[in-house]
């Protein structure tokens, strides 16, 4: 188990080691502290309405301003990254848990399953998310639920079938014929010597994938299709702002910064991630 | 004593091609032959004369298309998945490529003790390791290792750990000495050698290397193109080889000795595919001593101890006879 | 004359601990219409040392020093463009993978017309060639052997005709590593004699890369046997097999099973790993696995020379 950490703390040093996934790291850590840590942090109530303090400037009171209606933006801003970040990780560990016994299945299973499973992934691909998003929502109403419907439904597919074709690639492996010539069953050859050994790829791809998840999340919320007011949301607020982005610009960059700053840091960490976890990449310099 | 492993009439075919004009082909056409226990027998041939298919069809992972596999007296290819999993505990196999046969992301200590895991076998798994790693001569930090950082000798020993560590009555092993150094083959051959006489093994050693064979193996069958073509006790072969086939592999070993210019028994290299098998002796095509009767009549397999399916079999010393190159 | 002549050749590679030193002060040569043979087991660099002839060293690796003289060029100092003229037409090469010469999305006999595209022959000479090639190695029909693609061939067949391709421009060294090794014995003999037949009536030099002894000791005139990135010991084929100097050579020759007759209660190994190649030792480099070491082998060993057998080991001079 020693090895294991220093292997982590490795990775960890290497991944410090490329200045952009520093930043990344940085960039995400201050994400998670800012929506786990809103309550203390922000001071205002986010719901709070107060008609008097309408469209106010930034200052030291509000230090993103007030929206139209008179809701501290700060707090708003941080309280809508719990959303973001939350929607995101739930519905990407959903996706991964998905796709990963989807793609399990398909690579290791007989070939007519693995036929089937294709054409499903190929016709939830073949959807626009846009047109997905509006089915959903026409279906369910507007809400959480949908946005994270949509996110795994758009997924999974990718997912699947990243695991599928190296599962593909393994099933003949020596060490697979001998896992199953020492008497080991189905389930333990895939959960003990073919899952640790495709999941790697996957997970990075994943932790790109979260602003993608988060840009959906926002973008439904945009449109009125995500999160109800008067939750707070990233998209909701950057919607508000652009209403008024004539007389308080400000709203819509403390709606869009958040946005740009989270997919740049998940961007950076999943990255620098793949670099590091590449053996070919590995040893370089 | 009686054999633990009997195998009868084995045949495994496999189906080819396309779906519309899918061909069968027998890549093990009917062989049989007994291991008892504290044996060794070897299969010896060269790529594409089955061996490999043998032995995964004798350990069930390959499906058997007709004949019967009897181990410890039971018959095991109409066995169902799942009675023939605790089976497995008893019978091991040790597969070609001494890294690529280990999980890459298994520590060696994990790797030997799978076994127990896989068959729920109640013990400290941590002195099993131990005790498994000092029987194939590793030092017990090997434990920690991955796969990727040990060198071909080591990943073989850790191999044969993980083979032997539910003490199994049969241990098959493919190309135990592929892939490693002259000065380490040695080192695996004792290693096996030496547990099989104190564990009381029985053991299959699959290799197309023949001089690996005369040091370890009892018995040996030499296959070609999915059959035996000479089966006998391993110094009688290497003695007086009736063969052709036999005799043009014994000679195909040259010894580093550059006063003893070699007698190889030069093939045509060509061989036959399995989808279109010579009639008559299937080896005529390639073998010097062919006269007209081989290219018709399939020969027997004659003899008790000693099988050898061949018209005219070799007087001991045979060279071949004169021919203009084959152009 | 020597068709080529290595001299003090270092070759080491930049890896992340440190600089692996794969060749250390490699000397030896291969005369005209001569076959030697480099013998030694994973790790002695065998792959380097062609890698490094044919300027085709990783891009981690660097040249430290001495030189490859080959027609009285130095291969270390010629450009890319200059060292492409000379591989290829004057230095060839066969594999073992036979599929590393041949393009499996092109028929044969294009592929075997496309490397004669220096010799200002038409196509329809070209092609006539590259048949009279095909059956040179033995080729059964050759003319239809053209228009098919490399997959359509045995393991065999496909080393012949990469063994073909090789020989097609007639090249004055054929560098062969391993060609045989991937083949079934039976077919080893055949590929062998197909070799020599060849390098007879081409009359060019050879350097025959293998590690396999048997198969060195019928083939080659000279040996070099590599330990670690050294040469240990360089003679005749008959000196090196029949009285070998270095005691790395003694055990590499005792270990071989082919050598024993009959059944042997203890196959002799060689206990013991290369040595950390980031950190050679200072003195003899297979003294941590001699079994006739002493005080001296941590000095560097001397080259003892003795009838133009060398052996690279301080108690050379007793055997």
């Amino acid at each position: 188990m020693f090895a294991a950490d220093s292997d982590a703390v490795g990775a960890f040093r290497r991944i410090f080691a490329e200045p952009l996934g520093g930043l990344g790291i940085v960039l995400v850590v201050a994400m998670i502290a800012g929506a786990v840590f809103a309550d203390l942090l922000a001071g205002a109530d986010p719901f709070r309405i107060s008609p008097r303090d309408r469209f106010l400037d930034p200052s030291l009171d509000h230090l993103l301003g007030t929206d139209h209606l008179g809701r501290d933006l700060f707090s708003r801003v941080l309280h809508g990254g719990r959303i973001a970040l939350s929607v995101a990780l739930f519905s990407t560990a959903a996706s991964l848990a998905i796709g990963i016994v989807l793609g399990l299945i398909a690579g290791f299973g007989p070939r007519w399953l693995d036929n089937i499973l294709i054409l499903l992934f190929d016709a939830i691909k073949s959807f626009p998310t846009v047109m997905l998003a509006l089915a959903l929502v026409t279906l369910f109403g507007p809400s959480l639920t949908a946005v994270i419907v949509v996110v795994v439904l758009v997924n999974v597919p990718g997912y699947a079938r990243i695991i599928r074709t190296q599962t593909l690639a393994l099933k003949s492996a020596e060490f697979v014929a001998a896992a199953e010539s020492m008497g080991a069953g189905t389930a333990r050859v895939l959960r003990v010597h073919i899952l640790p050994n495709v999941i790697g790829p996957l997970l990075i791809l994943a932790s790109m994938d979260i602003p993608v998840v988060i840009a959906i999340e926002a973008g439904m919320s945009f449109l009125g299709l995500g999160v109800r007011p008067p939750t707070p949301s990233w998209g909701a607020i950057l919607n508000d702002g652009f209403t008024a982005i004539r007389d308080t610009p400000w709203i819509a960059v403390a709606g869009g910064l958040p946005i740009i700053l989270t997919t740049l840091g998940f961007t950076f960490l999943g990255e620098t991630l793949r670099d590091v976890f590449d053996p070919r990449l590995r040893g370089r310099g | 004593m009686s054999a633990i492993l009997e195998v009868r009439d084995l045949e495994v075919a496999f189906r080819v091609g396309p779906l519309v004009r899918r061909r069968s082909l027998l890549a093990v056409a009917g062989v049989s032959f007994d291991v008892r226990p504290g044996e060794t027998f070897a299969l010896v041939g060269e790529s594409g004369s089955g061996k490999t298919t043998l032995a995964r069809a004798v350990n069930r992972l390959q499906r058997v298309s007709a004949g019967s596999v009897n181990f410890e007296g039971r018959r095991i290819d109409t066995m169902s998945r799942g009675r023939i999993r605790p089976m497995r505990q008893r019978m091991a196999m040790m597969f070609q490529d001494p890294v690529g046969s280990l999980s890459p992301r298994m520590r060696v200590g994990d790797a030997v003790t799978e076994p127990f895991r896989i068959h729920k076998v109640e013990a400290s798994l941590k002195e099993e390791t131990e005790r498994l790693l000092s029987l194939v001569g590793l030092p017990a930090d090997f434990a920690n290792r991955y796969p990727h950082q040990l060198s071909g000798g080591q990943a073989r020993r850790v191999g044969v750990a993980r083979a032997i560590a539910l003490r199994p009555k049969l241990i098959i092993a493919d190309e135990p000495t592929a892939g490693l150094d002259v000065s380490v083959q040695g080192e695996v051959l004792n290693l096996l050698n030496d547990l099989r006489s104190r564990l009381g093994l029985a053991m299959i050693i699959i290799t197309h290397n023949l001089s690996v064979v005369s040091h370890v193996a009892d018995r040996m069958a030499v296959m070609y193109l999915g059959r035996f073509v000479e089966t006998g006790p391993t110094e009688e072969i290497f003695r007086a080889p009736k063969h052709p086939y036999t005799a043009a592999l014994l000679s195909a070993n040259p010894e580093p000795d550059p006063d003893k210019k070699s007698a190889r028994i030069s093939l045509p290299a060509e061989v036959p595919s399995l989808l279109a098998r010579p009639a008559g002796c299937e080896f005529h095509t390639r073998c010097p001593w062919a006269r007209d009767r081989c290219a018709k009549a399939a020969p027997r397999s004659e003899g008790r101890n000693r099988l050898v399916a061949c018209h005219f079999p070799l007087a001991p010393n045979a060279s071949p006879p004169e021919k203009e190159t084959v152009q | 004359m020597s068709e080529l002549e290595i001299l003090d050749l270092s070759v080491s590679f930049a890896t992340g601990g440190g600089d692996l030193q794969a060749l250390n002060k490699v000397t030896f040569k291969v005369p005209e219409h001569r076959i030697v043979g480099i013998v030694g087991e994973s790790g002695c660099g065998k792959s380097t040392l062609i890698d490094a002839i044919l300027g085709l060293l990783a891009d981690n690796g660097r040249i430290d020093g001495g030189e490859i003289l080959f027609e009285g060029r130095d291969l270390t100092k010629l450009g890319a463009k200059e060292l492409r003229e000379i591989r290829g037409p004057r230095i060839s090469t066969v594999f073992q993978d036979p599929m590393g010469a041949l393009n499996p999305v092109f028929r044969v006999g294009r592929q075997m017309t496309n490397i004669q595209y220096r010799s200002g022959l038409s196509k329809r000479e070209k092609a006539r060639r590259a048949a009279e090639m095909l059956r040179r190695v033995r080729m059964p029909d050759p003319e239809a052997a053209l228009s098919r693609y490399p997959h359509e061939f045995s393991g065999g067949m496909k080393q012949r005709i990469a063994i073909a391709m090789a020989m097609m421009m007639e090249p004055a060294l054929l560098i062969a590593d391993e060609p045989t090794t991937a083949l079934d014995a039976t077919l080893e003999a055949a590929t062998i004699d197909l070799l020599l037949e060849l390098q007879n009536q081409i009359g060019c030099s050879m350097l025959y890369v293998s590690h396999h002894m048997g198969v060195i000791a019928e083939l080659c005139d000279e040996v070099v046997v590599m330990y670690a990135g050294e040469v240990v010991e360089r003679g005749t084929t008959r000196q090196v097999f029949l009285k070998p100097r270095h005691p790395y050579t003694q055990r590499l020759i005792e270990c071989d099973p082919a050598r024993l007759a009959g059944r042997a209660e203890k196959l002799p190994t060689i206990p013991g790993d290369i040595p950390d190649l980031r950190a050679r030792p200072s003195g003899c480099v297979f003294a941590a696995r001699c079994s006739l070491r002493e005080e001296v082998c941590g000095e560097p060993p001397p080259e003892n020379v003795r009838e133009g057998h060398m052996a690279r080991c301080h108690r050379a001079a007793e055997n």
